[in-house]
């Protein structure tokens, strides 16, 4: 089975990539990132029922890929965030604090679900 | 969403060399302070007073939920720091690089036991305790006594490991029975405060955390430090924080002590807009030399992204032994003090400078009229990015090299401290990764029960189907998986001056035998030379394929033979207790304390993103400790000390007619102590050692 499948999927990408470099704007409509930014630790000990971290609000994340930068996305009120990317290996950086992953994968296939912390430094 | 609250070696490498001496000025500190500091109260390892918890019921009564998974590849450095494995432990086939320099010390082990864990903590002063993480963790010996304190319990042993404190087992009484949490007490307790969470009001204590403590062989005295954040009258955190310095009043410290305070709350301000305090004085630690007790903190604003800067508190020990109603104290704020570039011009702030301690009566720095060492390092924002909080590449190859001077003035009512710096050009350190336990990123199995519980809709319990409904009021998500434990920053871990070097190490990203990344350990073997003109001694790491060294201590004996205490984690351990030999000469194999292997995954509620939000960080350190008493060195480091699998963690409420009376602690009958809580399974190993 995988054996079959595996042409497929390479087919599969191949057209995908190809539609991309014929229409971006098609490709970043099907592929980039979304989900959730937290900063912390807030406090030196986390405490079972306190928050330890929160929503990074106003946190600005940069997507780059070969030294240029690809796009940029706002952390939302409630702590989420949604970028339009190509597929392909970025690196991130954020307006604030260490982030964590610093670099991420973006899906041919579909958008993709990556949680990031910042970190306050706080021990 | 955000769920509802719940109820109820390698080694080495490598060596020194050619290191130069880069970036050599220094830079004068900016301001001294001199304050005098009031007795402010006494304190003892006796328990308060309190009000018996009733809790032990579900949904769990003090935690809270959060939501929702994720595709993302680990965090790590991008470079490759390389070193040779070497196999473990002593006499073994160790392989060395060609030219490396090893230890010439092999540690014998005198003896071990399991210090303070999560139930202890959670369960002292009649369960007027939060679930917390990480311990943090503090020891020191002497006069015949170990003391060890973490977040938030404190206990003093023998050193065959039985608690010297009074059993209070009889009025520890939780859920209705006398609970035995082995003659610990309550931090809260101990620094005369009311509980940390009164579990029948509601009404929140101050919120004390990040305990460190040393003894003095020349004062024959025991120092605490904790930092302590208070209440406002609704409850909620205030913004200030003090730091709680006791004093033990003679050598024996199950008796009294004096307590000194410290506001720290506006310590470090300077005029980089955005970054003004109210600060938080986190991650405090304790040195000393001949004629002062040191304390030092990291300055963060509460309300900006930036970094204030490391702090220094110089007290005069002599007073504070004497138990003196007023203390004299120099402050320093070491921001703009490194001549380093940083996003706030051509120096830097310290950070995380961590004061020396040293073994025995004659170790001391007597040049330059007494002189106290630090030592710092600069791979994190903090130091290169204090202004914006953001933008470094966390990898350095520097540390900083910190004399405080005439330091005999701290006996005189006019104490005229000097604080000067060298930048050290060493090798490199980078960020390390997260640690990485067995089944890291898989499904929780039975070993790791809260875990598992969370994913759980099948199994029936005393609150219906699904063990989720013991521990969550609304359903969470069912996709929690084995964590990668933290695995620390760069920032400098405990450091000694004795005979004659500094010593120090932090946690770094290594990549053993050119494979897969891993966090260990980057050390520094340093000669002050009365802070003129430091120089490496050595310098190396330890790595190793397929296992995680953090949160390194560093303890030496007056002959200059040392143990470097840590926690292993890797593909083939769970969190477990390990150290090294260190002198001179550099590191030697590593192993795992006896005892200290790791008996399960760590299964802490900040682990889990039902528990913490999406993505938890899973909270372990956030430091070790080494002392040295005598020609022994004891060291502790946080593990997991027991393994409780998913029946005996719900017991009674999967419908057993046996076990504990409260959910998650596998004790064999209500009361009895416990292998762990509902919320965490951390516990402390402490080993004695002869290098």
């Amino acid at each position: 089975m995988r054996t079959i499948l595996a042409p497929l999927v390479a087919a599969v990408s191949i057209l995908l990539a190809v539609a991309g470099s014929a229409g971006a704007g098609r490709e970043t409509l099907r592929t980039g990132l979304f989900g959730t930014v937290r900063e912390g630790p807030t406090s030196p000990v986390c405490i079972a029922g306190e928050p330890c971290t929160r929503p990074a609000v106003g946190a600005v994340l940069t997507f780059s890929r070969g030294g240029t930068v690809a796009g940029r996305a706002t952390v939302k009120a409630d702590g989420s965030y949604r970028i339009r990317l190509a597929a392909g290996r970025y690196t991130v950086n954020s307006s604030r604090r260490r982030l964590e992953p610093a670099t991420v994968h973006v899906r041919v296939t579909r958008p993709s679900r990556v949680d990031f912390s910042l970190d306050t430094g706080i021990r | 969403m955000r769920k509802s609250v719940l109820r109820g070696m390698l080694v080495l490498a490598v060596c020194v060399a050619a290191t130069a001496v880069a970036g050599a000025a220094s830079a004068p500190a900016r301001t001294l302070v001199t304050q005098q500091v009031a007795l402010a109260g006494t304190g003892a390892p006796t328990t308060g007073a309190f009000t018996p918890s009733a809790d032990g019921g579900f949904p769990l009564q003090d935690e809270f939920a959060d939501e929702d998974e994720d595709d993302a590849t680990p965090p790590a450095f991008g470079g490759s720091i390389v070193n040779r494995s070497l196999s473990r432990g002593h006499g073994g086939n160790s392989i060395a690089a060609p030219g490396v320099q090893r230890s010439k010390s092999n540690p014998g082990f005198k003896t071990g036991f399991e210090g303070l864990n999560f139930f202890q903590q959670r369960y002292a002063r009649g369960g007027n305790q939060f679930s917390i993480e990480p311990p943090d963790q503090a020891l020191c010996v002497g006069n015949g006594y170990v003391f060890e304190a973490v977040n938030d319990v404190v206990n003093i042993y023998d050193k065959s490991g039985a608690s010297v404190l009074p059993d209070n087992t009889a009025t520890n009484i939780v859920a209705g029975f006398p609970t035995d949490v082995n003659h610990a007490v309550d931090l809260n307790s101990f620094f005369g405060y009311a509980p940390a969470i009164n579990r029948t009001t509601g009404v929140a204590g101050p919120e004390l955390t990040d305990p460190t403590c040393i003894y003095d062989a020349q004062t024959q005295r025991f120092f605490v430090v904790v930092l302590t954040l208070d209440r406002g009258s609704n409850g909620g955190l205030n913004l200030v924080n003090h730091l709680d310095l006791a004093v033990s009043a003679t050598s024996d410290p199950t008796g009294a002590w004096n307590i000194y305070k410290t506001d720290v709350t506006n310590d470090g301000t300077h005029t980089v807009p955005g970054n003004a305090c109210p600060c938080l004085g986190d991650y405090p630690h304790i040195g000393a030399d001949a004629n002062g007790i040191y304390l030092t903190t990291n300055s963060y604003p509460w309300n900006g992204n930036g970094f204030d800067g490391a702090q220094i508190y110089a007290f005069s020990k002599a007073q504070l032994a004497a138990g003196a109603t007023s203390v004299t104290m120099q402050h320093i704020d070491t921001f703009g003090t490194v001549n380093a570039p940083s996003d706030a011009g051509s120096t830097q702030p310290g950070f995380t400078v961590w004061p020396a301690q040293s073994p025995g009566t004659g170790s001391f720095e007597s040049a330059n009229n007494g002189t106290e060492y630090l030592l710092s390092s600069n791979a994190a924002d903090e130091a290169t990015h204090p202004v914006a909080g953001t933008g470094g590449d966390y990898v350095s190859s520097q540390v900083v090299v910190w004399s405080l001077k005439n330091t005999a003035s701290l006996n005189s009512f006019t104490p005229a401290l000097s604080l000067t710096n060298k930048v050290l050009g060493t090798e490199e350190y980078a960020i390390p990764p997260k640690q990485h336990q067995p089944g890291s990123g898989s499904a929780p199995g039975t070993n790791a029960p809260q875990g598992f519980c969370i994913n759980d809709t099948t199994t029936p319990t005393i609150a219906g189907v699904g063990c989720w409904k013991l521990v969550f009021a609304a359903e969470p998500a069912h996709n929690e998986v084995v964590s990668t434990p933290d695995s620390n920053d760069t920032r400098m871990q405990q450091v000694t001056f004795a005979n004659g070097k500094l010593w120090g190490a932090l946690d770094t990203a290594i990549n053993p035998d050119s494979g897969a990344q891993r966090a260990g350990v980057a050390y520094f073997v340093v000669n002050p030379a009365g802070g003129a003109t430091p120089r490496l001694v050595n310098q190396g790491y330890l790595g190793a394929a397929g296992t995680d060294f953090t949160y390194p201590a560093i303890g030496v004996t007056p002959s200059g033979r040392g143990v470097m205490a840590f926690t292993v984690t890797g593909d083939s351990h769970y969190p477990s207790a390990g150290y090294a030999s260190i002198d001179a000469g550099g590191v030697g194999a590593w192993t795992i304390a006896q005892g200290g292997e790791g008996a399960a995954p760590d299964d802490g509620f900040s682990s889990y993103k039902s528990q913490v939000g999406n993505p938890p960080r899973t909270r372990w350190g956030d430091y070790g400790a080494a002392a040295v008493d005598g020609n022994s060195i004891w060291i502790a480091s946080e593990y997991i000390a027991q393994a409780c699998d998913y029946t005996a963690w719900g017991g009674r409420f999967f419908g057993a007619s046996t076990g504990d009376n409260k959910l998650g602690t596998c004790a064999a009958s209500p009361g009895a102590a416990g292998a762990r809580g509902a919320l965490g399974n951390w516990s402390t190993r402490i080993s004695q050692l002869t290098p």
